[in-house]
């Protein structure tokens, strides 16, 4: 069934429907509202956390007061239209985009709860009669779609609060299904009917936008509920935009070295192709992206959540670091952190807890970490970190104990190193090419690699410099990368050259030792430049689709211009007109995408690894088009904290 | 060729003792979670959430052979005892799984009523989850959450980044590292033991370097050595998995350390007449470089860079002995004094 719900949980709320909605089959009144969390949790011991224990109020979310703020303005004009009362005609579409396990549906569900409106969800189903019935279900998915958006914008829920019964036995095809909000105790009950009039169409399972005849659909329809009246509810679309932290980057297909930013466009769903390029670009849509959870926020939450947890059951929370270290590698996705923050707790932690310390270094810990690397590997996490610190500090047999060792570690090195055979020497016009025995071993550096070769060679790529100490040096570091670039991306990415390719070369090239000044392993910048370059391409497809419909004189008759020469070209008469700020020619704004390219020396580092990148400095929301300031607003994030160059000598160690 | 062989031969030979034998990989599939090799950390977990129930969604990722399917299997039946058949839906690559389904048969099942001891869920498992299609994932990824509270979703796939981040962040992700060599062996002994394969070390190494850090081959190729010929040695197995012998290639690298390229190109010769394709020895000629440790590190990586050049060019059609021997020269010259070069 493609049940059209209302309620004001979200995922957990998964689970709230389903007790609730058998309560409600039974006898839906024998239950007061205001008793249910408590059986919920009673009898939801096997729940998921993410569930159990998800936010109700504004206070509990983990996201960043201002973007909560945003949505909640966004809310309210859609709703009673703002101060003057006239924005309401242009809060038709808000789309959430954000990555995934940002609590975009999360702070959805909040608000609704807190400003007393219903969320009516579309699902997707192809049978609501299930799956055993003979009778052939003769509409198409999207025509229920379309049904489900002229009802749910014309329709307005006449039971309030007992429609619950009158939907499930309802046999309509369409069912709008609400289950109006026993939960709220807030709202007082009288009210209930005239609050139910406020609603709104959340459209998180979408329809299968990738097809694209259905695409086009999707368009039109979401345009008519643009163009039409004023009197429908607003709608909100949820989407998880993926690629973007980097891990998907490379699809081994796609990476060819040159294919640019086109490789992934048919593949994902973005607010392009999900809109369409006159939509995005209307006044109706309002897009509100979310980003990463910061840390600070995330590890305030989660601990909240553990001591919940452990007040209603026995067991011992996992030490501080535990939480830490699922914080910092979860990279700003609150559900991966609280699942893998399950996943941890489910064994006591005997070995890490207790010790009482804070330093990771602790050999109780360790253990912990080693669990920990297991459940929370990503592609950033720690494990990274341990591969990189190994390779660029090129550690090889008989080195000087770094300073920091303590006796037994730098004691524990030295047996280590007795078990190096020394190699045989070269011959003697190779002699400049002898290197002592590497510390690294190059079967286990692959074997538990959590990347692979080409995402290892921009790695290396961002930060070798900063291990070299002359320019030779440089030159064989390159050398190896080079090569791979050149030979490597000729071989299918099965063959398993490249990985040893890089690593060799890397610790040939590198100077033995490294001397240690303080490096910071940072992240390739290449993400945000294509990230970057993806957003100013957006904005050149806006201008071209302008070029097309809008202003519309004789020359620009579309077919003339190609994407190329809007970039190169237009953009300077595009600036020109932004500055004298001819209205009536409507440029869209996100040629500022492309046609203002200020020089960003911040782009050029990188963020340093592990650190977080997503600093709370960034909402700097003016009225307006709130996306393209998003866009060009990236160069001013702050730098957080970042890992001391101790952590990385001590990852190695471990390894 | 090996799993090939283990369909051929396995039940002529079984035929004649005890009707139908079983594939080996499947005779001796761990049960329960306790057998299953490797990984001790994350297995250790995963066996508290057997004991315990309440399983988190979970994606297990890692190379091919190293007990993913295995693990996620034990997990449920261990969770759900004899309601395994009712409590378990499994779709693997084979079977259709396109939007239809995930939004069919998925659903279905998860709306299905079961009983089950308390706090335990149903379970979907979702074999090679990365070959999913983006569409088909993104329908399943509101159905996992929608039903999350009746029914948990197992997913195994190779690369956990072909698996949409949305799926990735409702998900526990455990990363299989890849079983160490002793791992691998101390599984062999026991099956040679249970099913009294006679065996020497030097076949046991074999089975070993052609397996790769894959149990699922090792022991296909134990089987078939076994059935082919009675007894494990490292002749036999490399005839079984049909790939030039290493040792012949060791010692043709070592030629080439000296220059020796007459020797070399010897060597090589042999092999070719065996009947191996280029891609054959070439693909053995690095495997075997790459573990070889009596290379210095720069003729290591010389080395590798050299065949990498000569597997493009033969994979990019001129599989001819020429490009062997002008590998083998290559190499060859690299150790022999440029002066020698010098007209």
């Amino acid at each position: 069934m493609h049940a059209v719900r209302s309620s004001s949980g979200s995922a957990s709320k998964a689970s709230g429907k389903k007790t609730r909605l058998k309560t409600v089959k039974l006898d839906a009144s024998s239950e007061p509202p205001n008793k249910k969390p408590r059986t919920v949790i009673h009898q939801g011991d096997g729940r998921l956390w993410v569930d159990k224990y998800e936010p109700t109020v504004e206070a509990d979310l983990a996201v960043h007061k201002r973007k909560v703020e945003d949505v909640r303005r966004w809310l309210s004009e859609a709703f009673e239209g703002g101060p003057t009362g006239k924005l309401r005609k242009y809060r038709r579409i808000l789309v959430l985009t954000g990555p995934a396990g940002t609590a975009k549906t999360t702070t959805l569900r909040v608000l609704a709860r807190e400003m007393g409106f219903e969320i009516v969800e579309w699902r997707n189903s192809m049978s609501e009669r299930g799956p055993n019935d003979s009778w052939m279900d003769t509409e198409a998915l999207f025509d229920k779609f379309q049904a489900f958006l002229t009802r749910a914008s014309s329709c307005y829920n006449i039971f309030a609060a007992s429609s619950a019964i009158a939907s499930t036995q309802s046999q309509s095809h369409t069912q709008l299904k609400s289950l109006s909000e026993p939960s709220t105790p807030s709202l007082p009950s009288t009210s209930s009917s005239q609050l139910s009039n406020r609603h709104l169409i959340l459209l998180e399972d979408l329809p299968n936008i990738l097809h694209l005849p259905t695409q086009a659909r999707f368009h039109d329809a979401l345009q008519s509920l643009c163009g039409s009246s004023e009197s429908g509810p607003p709608v909100v679309i949820i989407i998880s935009d993926s690629g973007l932290r980097g891990e998907n980057a490379y699809n081994d297909d796609a990476w060819d070295g040159a294919g640019g930013a086109r490789w992934s466009k048919k593949e994902t769903i973005d607010i392009r192709s999900l809109l369409g390029a006159d939509l995005s670009t209307s006044p109706y849509v309002t897009r509100i992206a979310f980003n990463p959870i910061a840390p600070t926020l995330m590890t305030k939450a989660l601990q909240a959540m553990l001591t919940i947890h452990f007040a209603s059951t026995s067991g011992k929370p996992p030490a501080k670091d535990v939480v830490d270290m699922i914080v910092e590698s979860s990279n700003g996705d609150i559900r991966s952190a609280v699942m893998a923050l399950e996943f941890a707790c489910v064994v006591t932690l005997t070995k890490g807890g207790g010790s009482g310390k804070t330093r990771r270094n602790t050999a109780g810990s360790g253990g912990a970490r080693a669990v920990l690397e297991a459940v929370t590997r990503r592609e950033q996490s720690l494990v990274l970190f341990h591969l990189m610190g190994k390779i660029l500090y090129n550690k090889r047999k008989g080195d000087p104990p770094a300073t920091h060792l303590s006796a037994r570690d730098a004691a524990k090195e030295r047996e280590l190193d007795e078990t190096f055979v020394d190699p045989s020497p070269l011959p003697d016009f190779l002699s400049e090419h002898d290197r002592k025995a590497s510390r690294v071993c190059l079967e286990t550096i692959a074997s538990d690699s959590p990347i692979d070769s080409s995402l290892l060679g921009l790695y290396i790529h961002q930060n070798y410099t900063m291990f070299c100490t002359d320019v030779d040096q440089c030159d064989g570091v390159c050398e190896g990368l080079s090569w791979v670039d050149c030979v490597g991306g000729h071989l299918p990415s099965t063959t398993p050259h490249a990985f040893p390719t890089l690593v060799l070369s890397t610790l040939h090239a590198l100077p033995t030792p490294v001397p240690r000044k303080g490096q910071k392993v940072c992240k390739p910048s290449w993400f945000d430049v294509r990230k970057k370059e993806q957003d100013a391409l957006e904005g050149v497809g806006d201008v071209t689709t302008w070029l097309g419909h809008g202003g519309a004189s004789e020359e620009h008759a579309p077919g003339r211009w190609t994407h190329a020469d809007v970039a190169v070209e237009l953009c300077g008469w595009l600036r020109a007109v932004d500055r004298t700020g001819i209205a009536q020619l409507q440029v869209p704004r996100a040629h500022r995408l492309f046609s203002y390219l200020p020089w960003g020396a911040g782009g050029v580092g990188g963020d340093v690894l592990g650190e977080d990148e997503y600093g709370e400095t960034d909402d700097v929301d003016d009225q307006g088009d709130i996306r393209v300031l998003g866009a060009l607003r990236d160069e001013k994030e702050g730098k957080g904290w970042w890992l001391e160059s101790d952590d990385i000598e001590e990852a190695e160690m471990e390894a | 060729m090996a799993s090939s062989s283990v369909k051929g031969k396995a039940p002529a030979n079984g035929a004649a003792s005890s009707g139908y034998e079983l594939p080996w990989v499947e005779k001796y599939r761990p049960q329960s979670l306790d057998d299953v090799v490797g990984n001790v950390d994350t297995i250790e977990r995963l066996k508290v959430i057997a004991k315990d129930g309440n399983c988190p969604h979970i994606i297990i990722s890692g190379l091919p052979g190293i007990g993913k399917t295995t693990s996620i299997h034990c997990l449920a039946h261990q969770l759900l005892g004899d309601a395994y058949k009712e409590g378990v839906l499994e779709l693997n690559a084979s079977d259709e799984r396109g939007i239809d389904v995930v939004r069919n048969k998925i659903k279905a099942f998860a709306q299905k009523k079961v009983t089950l001891p308390p706090g335990r869920h149903k379970i979907v498992i979702l074999d090679e989850a990365d070959s999913m299609t983006v569409g088909a994932q993104q329908a399943l990824r509101r159905t996992m959450e929608i039903y999350s509270n009746t029914t948990r979703f197992c997913l195994a796939c190779n690369m956990s980044n072909k698996i949409i981040e949305p799926i990735q962040s409702r998900c526990a992700i455990l990363r299989y590292a890849k079983l160490r060599d002793t791992e691998i062996l101390k599984r062999l002994l026991e099956i040679c033991e249970m099913e009294k394969v006679e065996y020497n070390d030097d076949g046991l190494t074999a089975l070993i370097f052609t397996c790769e850090g894959d149990m699922r081959q090792a022991i296909n190729n134990l089987q078939s050595t076994y059935s082919g010929f009675g007894f494990v040695s490292g002749d036999n197995v490399f005839k079984v998995c049909d790939q030039p012998h290493p040792v012949i290639v060791q010692s043709m690298i070592r030629l080439c350390l000296k220059g020796d390229i007459d020797a070399a190109m010897e060597k090589l010769n042999e092999l070719w007449e065996q009947g191996y394709s280029a891609v054959d020895i070439v693909v053995t000629i690095f495997r075997v470089t790459k573990t070889f440790d009596e290379l210095p590190e720069y003729m290591k990586l010389e080395f590798i860079k050299e065949i990498g050049f000569t597997h493009m060019r033969i994979l990019e059609g001129v599989g001819t002995i020429i490009q062997l021997g002008g590998l083998l020269a290559r190499l060859c010259k690299m150790n022999m004094q440029p002066t020698l070069f010098q007209l």
